[in-house]
């Protein structure tokens, strides 16, 4: 996380700013909002069809405004706060702010704890089949001898005592 | 060996990739490729044409991966962030960004919350106007991502089935459906 941090920061302070890091962060923004107003909306209690009265719009309207990021006017996100009985407000902070993430999936967890310790049960299965592919079976367990390459000197002494 | 296991395998070998935040955060749910999705999602790699939209996809996974709020669907509505495919039973999930340029992440859940992102297909190249006139029902180029997701699935997990369940709440927290 941190390269990429830095690779923000060198970014941004480049003459131009490269294409993906404009559209990385305009997404961003887009899911903050959407975010914001999701929230608003569980805990303000109203419902689609209420908003889309007071808003004169269809209902379908609201539904497509709060499902999903989009990119919605400034008009449309004060309406809809209003709605809402909210009005919002926009504040600015540096790029890369710390960001809680304590909220992490178990899966994770119980994989950074086993990468700690170095023992996995992956790990400990590769070993298995690891040692089960090497033993010697019937057929391997006698070494094979093999003749040491012969060296074309040789060779041509060996072929010329046989003529 | 479980699923689990399988999974840290893969991790651990490199052949699956964590599509993690870049700026930090909550990691509730996770969003595994292998490394050539994965090329088309990252700042170095990403076709330059195609740079904007690859930041704006990234951008959109991570929200995904920090636990957003999403609206499950049936196949047949358009308001909605992530669907089963049909037919059901082959467990094909399409994630769906549909701001401009509207993509499609296809995949399958390997555990909870734990998707495995295996083909990403913008709309366009999806869609044809003459597969409407021509009266196709399902549309020959979805079908084939919908294989080409079973094959990379086959591909990593072997035999492995991915999750399988009755209920939303068996595949996705925080998810809400869209008759709710």
């Amino acid at each position: 996380m941190t390269t990429y941090l830095t690779r923000v920061m060198s970014a941004i302070k480049e003459p131009k700013i490269p294409k993906y890091w404009l559209g990385y962060f305009r997404e961003n923004f887009r899911g903050e909002i959407n975010d914001q107003l999701q929230e608003a909306f569980h805990t303000g209690g109203a419902t689609k069809s209420e908003i889309a009265r007071k808003l004169h719009r269809r209902p379908e309207q609201i539904t497509r405004w709060l499902s999903a990021p989009c990119n919605l006017e400034a008009d449309t996100i004060s309406d809809i706060a209003l709605a809402l009985g909210l009005t919002p407000k926009i504040r600015f902070e540096k790029v890369g702010e710390y960001r809680s993430n304590e909220k992490v999936h178990t899966f994770i967890e119980r994989y950074d704890q086993s990468m700690a310790t170095g023992e996995t049960e992956a790990r400990t299965f590769v070993v298995d089949q690891f040692s089960y592919d090497v033993r010697p079976s019937a057929s391997t367990s006698q070494p094979k001898t093999i003749s040491a390459p012969i060296s074309n000197k040789a060779r041509m002494k060996e072929l010329v005592s046989h003529a | 060996m479980s699923i689990d296991a399988m999974l840290t395998v893969l991790v651990e070998s490199g052949r699956l990739v964590e599509v993690r935040s870049m700026l930090g955060g909550h990691r509730q749910r996770i969003v595994y490729a292998p490394p050539d999705v994965l090329r088309e999602l990252d700042p170095d790699t990403a076709c330059y044409i195609e740079a904007e939209n690859a930041g704006q996809l990234r951008a959109w996974i991570e929200g995904f991966t920090r636990g957003r709020r999403v609206t499950v669907g049936s196949n047949n509505n358009r308001n909605v962030d992530i669907k089963i495919l049909n037919s059901p039973s082959d467990e094909v999930w399409e994630l769906r960004k549909r701001d401009n340029p509207s993509t499609r992440i296809f995949g399958r859940f390997a555990l909870k919350d734990i998707f495995i992102a295996t083909n990403i297909c913008t709309s366009r190249d999806l869609f044809s106007l003459q597969w409407v006139t021509d009266g196709y029902i399902r549309w020959p180029i979805w079908r084939k991502e919908i294989r080409r997701c079973k094959a990379v699935w086959r591909s990593l997990f072997v035999t492995y089935k991915p999750v399988s369940g009755e209920d939303l709440d068996d595949y996705l927290s925080n998810a809400s459906d869209e008759r709710d």
